[in-house]
């Protein structure tokens, strides 16, 4: 008696990404079976429920006119991993301008990458929009958006994140994922949606919805990948000294305070739309927070140089904590452009 | 539970393909979704066939659904650890077939998880021999695809 195809399932969706890749070798129906949303679903949940799977981050970092990135995996735990991964899309004569990630979702980032060619000194610069699946090696390179007006009044901002299917955004315009092709989300001569400010060019997404902050701190732009629509967020304050990163699968809001008693005021976006703080912390870290982890419990401290350290949050009062360091990372992030974002590895195929 | 004093003359008769009795409480065969609904359908003196459980894995099962109930979360785990260690991987397959027929929901997520772990650094080979499965690639469709992902190749267990 053979193992009911239930059981066999069950197995399979218990293995890591590397195995599930070799094995769609075993025969037709599996390869079949990998592909399909629900399989890929319930694979990433189960790798998902390991511990290990929620200290992981990916780290991009360059220096201006090296030929290629370098990314690492790194592990948080202790004593921390740290694994380098290949970029890509590697060509010997093309030399990095810069790379930026317009975000991740579902084990694949989305990067923003212009190189310069050494075989033409003159130019042109070659930006691309790439999206990637870092553990099953995948890549996808976004066509050019031929909607896009040029010119040098328009700003262009991007962002990356889905609804139920996996699309990437150029702002008013979106790339459908499924389809391979551009629409018009929303014209941009429509005066309703101009705004007096310039927005910050690296935003979060989050729960189907990405967010922008405007250059005068005093909004959030949202656009929803649910009903393709486009609305924004009053700030909880109005210092110009503030950030927003990714917590705990929302969007926390951080208030840099800079008189002596050196604060930061932790707010958390929620899904209606409203703000709730969370706490003050004590004393600023320098290089500020890159993530919030474990509920608040623990967060990343930004690089300073090329040290990023994990504090633990200790309660002191129900509204103020301290910062303790915990462990420290070395990472490449001196003089130069560096990102990181939750490590997350599916199975999610890019190839048509 | 209220009827735990009276158990034992309540225990329910087993009987493997095999033709080994088990008898078992209430309690035990209350975790077999499928016996449940066998107990309904027999009048409670008579024995349970079971066409699909050898004694073996049977016992195996008891074992378990006893073992389990320690009483501090790290006494189970280091108790499942210590039953999945003494089993082969042509053991647990077995016993795998024979927990989806009882549905032992105790057992359906510890034993895919441990196969899971046993396998993923196994060939390609050894998954069709593990699982039964034909290969119904043509040899060159299944050398473009080991081509294409030549790197999940790497560092696979001699089988």
């Amino acid at each position: 008696m053979s193992l009911q195809e239930e059981l066999v399932n069950e197995i399979l969706a218990r293995l890591p990404a590397k195995s599930l890749l070799r094995f769609k070798n075993v025969e037709r129906s599996w390869n079949t079976l990998f592909k399909t949303k629900s399989f890929i679903r319930r694979q990433k949940e189960m790798q998902m429920r390991s511990a290990s799977s929620h200290d992981r981050f990916i780290m991009f970092y360059h220096e201006v006119m090296t030929r290629t990135p370098t990314i690492t995996v790194l592990s948080t735990c202790y004593p921390p991993k740290y694994e380098n991964l290949e970029y890509p899309l590697s060509d010997p004569t093309d030399y990095l301008v810069y790379l930026q990630a317009l975000g991740h979702y579902n084990g694949i980032y989305c990067l923003r990458v212009l190189y310069f060619n050494g075989k033409f000194p003159d130019g042109p610069y070659l930006p691309e929009t790439i999206l990637w699946n870092p553990t099953i090696r995948e890549v996808r390179i976004i066509p050019p958006n031929p909607l896009a007006p040029t010119g040098r009044d328009f700003d262009s901002y991007s962002g990356f994140g889905a609804s139920d299917s996996d699309t990437s955004l150029h702002f008013y315009y979106l790339y459908d994922f499924n389809t391979d092709s551009w629409s018009v989300i929303h014209d941009v001569r429509d005066n309703s949606i101009r705004f007096k400010t310039s927005f910050h060019d690296c935003g979060f997404y989050s729960n189907g919805v990405y967010h922008w902050l405007s250059s005068d701190y005093t909004f959030i732009l949202c656009f929803d990948f649910h009903s393709n629509k486009l609305r924004t967020i009053k700030t909880p304050l109005t210092t110009e000294y503030c950030t927003i990163i990714e917590a705990n699968n929302c969007i926390a809001y951080l208030a840099y305070d800079t008189s002596d008693d050196q604060r930061i005021e932790i707010w958390y976006l929620k899904q209606d739309g409203s703000w709730i703080k969370q706490c003050n912390l004590t004393p600023v870290v320098n290089g500020g927070i890159c993530t919030i982890l474990k509920d608040g419990a623990e967060f990343l401290g930004g690089p300073i140089y090329d040290v990023m350290t994990l504090y633990k949050s200790r309660p002191e009062t129900p509204h103020d904590s301290r910062a303790e360091a915990l462990r420290r990372f070395q990472v490449l992030a001196e003089d130069g452009h560096f990102g990181i974002y939750p490590y997350v590895e599916t199975i999610v195929p890019l190839s048509p | 539970m209220a009827e735990k004093a009276s158990e034992s003359s309540n225990s329910i008769s087993l009987n493997t393909v095999d033709g080994k009795i088990f008898k078992v409480s209430p309690t035990i065969a209350n975790q077999m979704q499928t016996i449940q609904s066998l107990i309904k359908a027999y009048d409670s003196s008579r024995v349970i066939s079971l066409p699909h459980v050898n004694a073996f894995h049977l016992s195996k099962i008891i074992e378990y659904l006893e073992g389990k109930s320690a009483t501090t979360v790290s006494a189970v785990k280091e108790f499942e650890a210590q039953f999945m260690k003494d089993l082969s991987l042509k053991q647990l397959k077995g016993l795998l077939i024979a927990v989806g027929y009882l549905k032992v929901n105790e057992l359906l997520e510890l034993m895919p998880k441990t196969v899971a772990k046993l396998i993923e650094n196994k060939s390609v080979e050894f998954l069709r021999k593990f699982f039964g499965i034909v290969n119904d690639f043509t040899p060159s469709e299944e050398a473009k695809i080991r081509e294409e992902i030549a790197w999940a190749f790497d560092g696979v267990d001699e089988d």
